[in-house]
C-alpha cells in the first residue's frame, strides 16, 4: 500500500511540487496510475467495457442460434468430456443446454451486466447524493423525516423487493421494455440510494460545522451557494469512492437475482437481441449441468470475479488517493 | 442517553408501519389472488378453487373488501363474519395463512414440529444459520485482518488481501455450487440436502458458504482499521515507553481498531439473513427462505407481510443496537 512510504518533506523532492500544478482530476489520474493494482483494475474494466460495446463484432456465433446436434459440447481444448463428447475448435468454450455457443453468450452477457453496473450506479449516485445533502443540510425535523423514510427502505428486505417489483411489472409494457432489464434497473435504483444517502448525510453533518462554511455564511452566502460550492465538493470524494464500490455490487446483485430467475426475460427471438442474457442468466443456465459441464458456471464466475476485483482495486486506490480517512467508512 | 434510546425505540414503530404499507401495497399490485387457478411453477402441488369456493374464501378472509379496509383489518383488526371484533397486527396477531390450511402465520414462522423445542421453527432455523455464519465470519475475518495488517506488504498480507477481495467479488452461492460439485466428484460422504438438521456436522457447509462474503468484508475492514491505528500517536508513545509489542497490539491497537468493525455487524446480519434465501434453497434448509419464496408465489399475504415485518424488525433493532454499542465503545462519538 502507498501509505507505507512516508511522504518526503523536501520541497523539490515531493512529487506534487516537482511538476507543474494540475487540476484535481489530472492529479488524481496521475496518482492513480502509479498504483499497480489500480492500473490492473482499469485495464480489466476497459477490456470488459469494450467487449460489452463491441459484442456483435466479437461474438463468433449468434448467441441465440440453437444447435441440437451439438448440445453440451465441452471447451475446444478438451479431448473427451465426461459425456464422451469432443471439443470443437469452432466453439471455443463449448455449447450449452440448447447447443448455443457459450462464448458468444458470455460476450452478450457481459454487455447486459456491464450496462447494469455502469448505468445504475450514476443514477443511484445522483439520487443518493441529493437526498443525503437535503437531509444533512436541512437539519432538525425535516432531516429526521427524510432519515426515517430512508430507514424504511433500509429495513425492507431487498430480495423481496426485487421479487415483488418484478412480479408487479412483469405483465406491463415497462416490464417488457429491454427484455425486463428496465424493471431490474428500477429495482436496483430504488434500493440502492439508501446507503449513499446515509453516508452523504453524515459527511454533510460534519462539513456543515466546519469553519469555512461558517465563514461563507458570515459573509452572507446563500444556502444554495454554500451547499453547491462548499459542502458538496467536500463530500464529492466520498461519493466517487462509494460509486466505485457500488458498481461491482450492482453486478453481483444482478448475478444473484439472475440465478434466482428474476431479471432478464429469457430471449429466444433474435429480433430483440440487444440484451440477450446476463451473467446471472448464465449462472441459471449452468446450474443444472454443474457436474458434467462446469465450464458453463466457471466462465461467468470468472467474469464476475474479475470485474468485481477490478472495481474493488480501483475503489481501494481511489480511497487511498482521495481520502485516506475514509478507510473505516466504506 | 436513555431518552435517546427510548426515542429511537419509539421511532421503530413508524418505520415498521412504513414497511408494512410499502409491502402491502406492492403485494396487492401484483396481479392475481391467492386462490387463482394459474399453475405455480415452484409449488409442490397446486390447489385451485372453483369460483364459488373462491368467493367464500375471499369473504372469509376479507379480500372482497376495498384495499384500505383490508389494510385496516390486517394492522388494527376488523369485525369478522359473526360480527365479533378480531384484533390485528397491533395485538401481535400476524393473521391466518391462506394457503397452509388451518395454520396462522405465527404457526408457520414460530411453530416447531410437534414435540420439538421452539428453536426448531422456521424463524429460529434461519436466525441460527445467520448467527452462526456471522460468528464464523468474525472468528476467521478478525484474525485474518489483524495478521494482514501486522505483516503489511509481505506475501502473507498480499495473499490475505487477494483472497478477501475475491471473497467480496464472487457471489457466495457460486462458491457453494463449486464446493458441492467438488465434494460430490471426489466421493466425499456427504449429501447436499441432509435428512436431518439435528446433526451439527451438516451445518458446516451451509454456514461456511453463507459466511464467505461477510468474512471477506470483515477481513478488509479490520485490516484497514488496524493500519490506521498502527500509525496513531498513542501507539508510538506506547512503543517509546518500551512496552512489549504484545501489549501494544492487544491493549492499544486491537481495542481501537475493532470499534469501526462493530458498525459492520448491523448491515452484515441483515445481509446474512437476506442472503440466506439462496443458500437455504440450495441446501433444502428448513428456514424462512423457502417459506418466503413460496408464499410470494402463492400470494399468501399475511405470511409474506409477517416475514417481511420480522426481517425489518430484526434489521432495525440490530442497527439500533450497533449505534448504541458504538457510542459506548467510543466516548468521542457519544460526546458528538
Amino acid at each position: 500500500m502507498a501509505r507505507s512510504a512516508q511522504p518526503k518533506t523536501t520541497l523539490s523532492g515531493t512529487p506534487a511540487l516537482g511538476r507543474p500544478s494540475q487540476g484535481l482530476w489530472a492529479d488524481l489520474w496521475h496518482r492513480l496510475v502509479r498504483k499497480k493494482r489500480a492500473v490492473f483494475g482499469l485495464v480489466v474494466i476497459t477490456f470488459f467495457t469494450l467487449v460489452a460495446v463491441l459484442a456483435p463484432l466479437l461474438a463468433p456465433h449468434d448467441p441465440l442460434e440453437l444447435g441440437f446436434g451439438r448440445v453440451y459440447l465441452p471447451p475446444s481444448w478438451v479431448k473427451e468430456s465426461a459425456t464422451g463428447r469432443v471439443g470443437d475448435p469452432q466453439f471455443l468454450l463449448g455449447t450449452d443446454t440448447a447447443g448455443r455457443d457459450l462464448l458468444s453468450r458470455l460476450i452478450y452477457g457481459t454487455r447486459a451486466s456491464m450496462f447494469i453496473g455502469l448505468s445504475v450506479t450514476p443514477i443511484v449516485g445522483v439520487v443518493g447524493t441529493l437526498i443525503g445533502l437535503a437531509a444533512g443540510y436541512a437539519g432538525g425535523r425535516k432531516s429526521d423525516l427524510i432519515m426515517r423514510v430512508t430507514d424504511v427502505f433500509y429495513a425492507f428486505p431487498a430480495i423481496m423487493f426485487y421479487v415483488l417489483i418484478t412480479l408487479v411489472l412483469r405483465e406491463t409494457a415497462f416490464g417488457k421494455w429491454m427484455n425486463g432489464l428496465a424493471t431490474l434497473l428500477l429495482a436496483l435504483v430504488l434500493i440502492g440510494w439508501v446507503g449513499l444517502a446515509r453516508l452523504t448525510r453524515s459527511a454533510v453533518l460534519s462539513t456543515k460545522e466546519s469553519q469555512f462554511v461558517e465563514a461563507a455564511r458570515s459573509i452572507g452566502a446563500s444556502d444554495r451557494r454554500i451547499v453547491v460550492r462548499h459542502v458538496l465538493p467536500n463530500c464529492l470524494s466520498l461519493i466517487v469512492i462509494w460509486m466505485a464500490f457500488a458498481i461491482p455490487r450492482m453486478i453481483m446483485v444482478e448475478a444473484v437475482l439472475g440465478y434466482l430467475g428474476i431479471g432478464l426475460i429469457p430471449v429466444v427471438d433474435s429480433s430483440q437481441s440487444f440484451f440477450v442474457t446476463t451473467w446471472g442468466g448464465l449462472f441459471l443456465d449452468g446450474r443444472i449441468a454443474i457436474n458434467t459441464h462446469p465450464i458453463m458456471m466457471l466462465a461467468p464466475t470468472l467474469c464476475v470475479a474479475l470485474v468485481g476485483m477490478a472495481f474493488t482495486f480501483v475503489g481501494d486506490a481511489l480511497r487511498d488517493v482521495l481520502d485516506p480517512r475514509m478507510r473505516n467508512l466504506i | 442517553m436513555i431518552v435517546l434510546l427510548v426515542r429511537r425505540l419509539l421511532w421503530t414503530i413508524p418505520i415498521l408501519f412504513g414497511v408494512v404499507v410499502v409491502a402491502f401495497l406492492m403485494l396487492h399490485l401484483v396481479p392475481g389472488g391467492p386462490w387463482d387457478n394459474r399453475p405455480q411453477p415452484t409449488a409442490m402441488f397446486t390447489v385451485s378453487a372453483d369460483s364459488a369456493t373462491r368467493k367464500t374464501l375471499e369473504r372469509r378472509f376479507g379480500l372482497d373488501k376495498p384495499l384500505w379496509r383490508q389494510f385496516v383489518r390486517y394492522v388494527f383488526g376488523d369485525l369478522d363474519e359473526d360480527g365479533k371484533f378480531v384484533c390485528g397486527l397491533i395485538c401481535g396477531d400476524l393473521g391466518p395463512s391462506y394457503r397452509q390450511r388451518g395454520n396462522t402465520a405465527q404457526d408457520m414462522l414460530f411453530g416447531a414440529p410437534e414435540g420439538k423445542p421452539f428453536w426448531q421453527s422456521c424463524f429460529f432455523y434461519s436466525i441460527r444459520l445467520a448467527l452462526l455464519a456471522l460468528l464464523l465470519a468474525l472468528v476467521v475475518g478478525l484474525p485474518a485482518g489483524v495478521i494482514a495488517a501486522l505483516k503489511q506488504d509481505t506475501w502473507i498480507d498480499h495473499a490475505i488481501t487477494l483472497v478477501a477481495t475475491l471473497g467480496i467479488s464472487v457471489p457466495n452461492f457460486v462458491v457453494g455450487l463449486f464446493l458441492i460439485a467438488t465434494l460430490v466428484s471426489v466421493g466425499a460422504n456427504f449429501s447436499v440436502v441432509p435428512r436431518s438438521w439435528s446433526d451439527p456436522t451438516v451445518w458446516v457447509i451451509p454456514v461456511a458458504v453463507l459466511s464467505l462474503g461477510t468474512m471477506a468484508a470483515t477481513t478488509r475492514l479490520t485490516r484497514a482499521s488496524m493500519l490506521e491505528v498502527m500509525r496513531a500517536d498513542y501507539v508510538r508513545t506506547a512503543r517509546a515507553k518500551g512496552l512489549k509489542e504484545r501489549t501494544i497490539v492487544s491493549a492499544h491497537m486491537l481495542k481501537n481498531a475493532l470499534i469501526p468493525v462493530v458498525t459492520l455487524l448491523g448491515p452484515a446480519l441483515g445481509e446474512l439473513v437476506a442472503g440466506s434465501f439462496v443458500i437455504e434453497m440450495m441446501f433444502g434448509f428448513p428456514g424462512m427462505g423457502r417459506l418466503y419464496t413460496d408464499s410470494v408465489l402463492w400470494k399468501d399475504y399475511p405470511l409474506i407481510l409477517s416475514a417481511t415485518l420480522l426481517y425489518a424488525l430484526l434489521v432495525t433493532l440490530v442497527n439500533l443496537g450497533v449505534d448504541f454499542t458504538y457510542g459506548l465503545l467510543d466516548p468521542r462519538i457519544r460526546a458528538g
